[in-house]
């Protein structure tokens, strides 16, 4: 074997070093070699005086603290590789788990949003059953007297009088229905009727406000909790990427004076990179109002109580 | 020699090789191989050991003879691990010593 042979058999197996600690072996055993020569030495016997090439490599990966069994990997192994084949792997899952629990929590709001809207709409719906029993009776009522209690409330819906679609005023119409037989007396109960009525219709109507207020308080609070919680959690995350960047200065200016602290500085740009991208998507998740619009995301809700989703 | 008693002490002599002045790998190789028959190639792997634990610190000088060398300079840290080292060997070949004699009294 000659000199050029085993520096490259010897740079495979030390592949796994950084390539300027693999240039600086390569130098030195080259000179090495170089100095043997010119003592009158051949390539062989000069090559020969270092031994096993594997036990030689792992000697030096072992100055290293590398595990020797990496040097024997040579052929084919390329650290880089390695570590970019593991991330890939890593980053696959991540993304798989990212988008699934991105769906899942997307699901969990429209649901609580969807119950919540399906409880104002039975809020809405009792109100109207408690106004139903007068709408009834209402009903009966229109059809021989008072017509001027009719059209007005909305829980007439859907009984309007054929007169009262052709245009004509209800009182003209009453008048012309009843004519003389109409009795002050009738007129009087009739009255009285429609401010019962009344009555009723805006307590109904109140019932149903109250509730819609209740709601909205309710859809407030949730969101108050729901922003806060995210809120802090992205501020603890700040802190902490705050934090490990302060302790990766340190561990910088220690590394550049020889301290073997590298895989701790990376350990420490992998934790500044993860409480950053933990702040960014906690900070994400809070329901931001723009322009009178609440925004998360893809979901946009309106300030009605329509949803849609894009 | 025993290869495990070469690999004990080789790194006491080489802290002690280059106590005296700064030497090149080639000519540590040298002062060590005349002590104890050692592999050439070890010597850089325990050069290399050695820097990185701070006990040498390494420095180019230019040569007639062909390209900058690398040459070792022992630092403090480096004086005191080879005392401690030193230390240890007397201790340790003393009382190998002893234990010799006395079994050789005993027969």
């Amino acid at each position: 074997m000659n000199k050029q042979a085993f520096l490259e058999e010897l740079r495979g197996y030390l592949s796994v070093l950084e390539d300027q600690e693999q240039e600086d072996i390569m130098e030195e055993y080259s000179q090495h070699i170089d100095m043997k020569l010119q003592k009158g030495l051949s390539e062989e016997e000069a090559i020969r005086d270092f031994g096993s090439m594997k036990e030689l490599a792992a000697e030096i990966l072992e100055a290293y603290h590398v595990k020797p069994e990496f040097g024997q990997q040579e052929a084919g192994f390329h650290l880089q590789a390695f570590v970019k084949e593991k991330a890939d792997r890593s980053g696959q899952v991540f993304r798989r788990m990212g988008s699934s629990l991105k769906e899942k929590s997307a699901a969990v709001v429209r649901g609580i949003h969807t119950g919540f809207l399906w409880m104002g709409r039975k809020g809405r719906e009792f109100a109207g059953w408690l106004v139903k029993p007068y709408q009834r009776y209402k009903g009966r009522r229109d059809e021989t007297a008072a017509p001027e209690d009719r059209g007005d409330c909305p829980y007439a819906d859907g009984m309007v009088l054929p007169e009262r679609a052709a245009g004509q005023r209800p009182d003209r119409i009453q008048q012309e229905k009843s004519g003389k037989e109409d009795t002050k007396g009738r007129k009087g109960t009739a009255d009285m009727d429609g401010s019962v009525g009344k009555f009723f219709w805006k307590a109904g109507k109140g019932i149903a406000a109250v509730w819609s207020w209740f709601l909205t308080v309710c859809l407030w609070g949730l969101r108050l909790m729901w922003n806060g919680a995210w809120l802090l959690f992205a501020l603890f995350c700040a802190c902490m990427a705050m934090f490990v960047l302060a302790g990766l200065g340190a561990m910088l200016i220690l590394l550049v004076q020889g301290y073997p602290l590298m895989g701790m500085s990376l350990m420490a740009l992998g934790g500044i990179l993860c409480f950053g991208s933990l702040a960014a998507w906690a900070y994400s998740m809070m329901i931001r109002k723009k322009n009178g619009t609440a925004i998360r995301g893809k979901e946009t809700v309106q300030s009605g109580e329509e949803v849609q989703y894009e | 020699m025993n290869p495990q008693f070469k690999k004990g002490v080789l790194e006491l002599i080489v802290l002690e090789s280059v106590r005296e002045k700064d030497m090149y790998g080639y000519e540590l190789v040298e002062e060590v191989s005349e002590v104890i028959d050692v592999n050439e190639g070890t010597i850089y792997p325990l050069l290399k050991r050695l820097t990185n634990e701070h006990y040498f610190e390494t420095y180019l000088r230019e040569s007639s003879e062909g390209p900058p060398r690398k040459y070792y300079h022992l630092t403090a840290a480096g004086i005191l691990h080879r005392d401690l080292l030193a230390k240890e060997w007397e201790e340790f070949q003393l009382r190998v010593n002893r234990f010799l004699k006395e079994r050789q009294k005993d027969e």
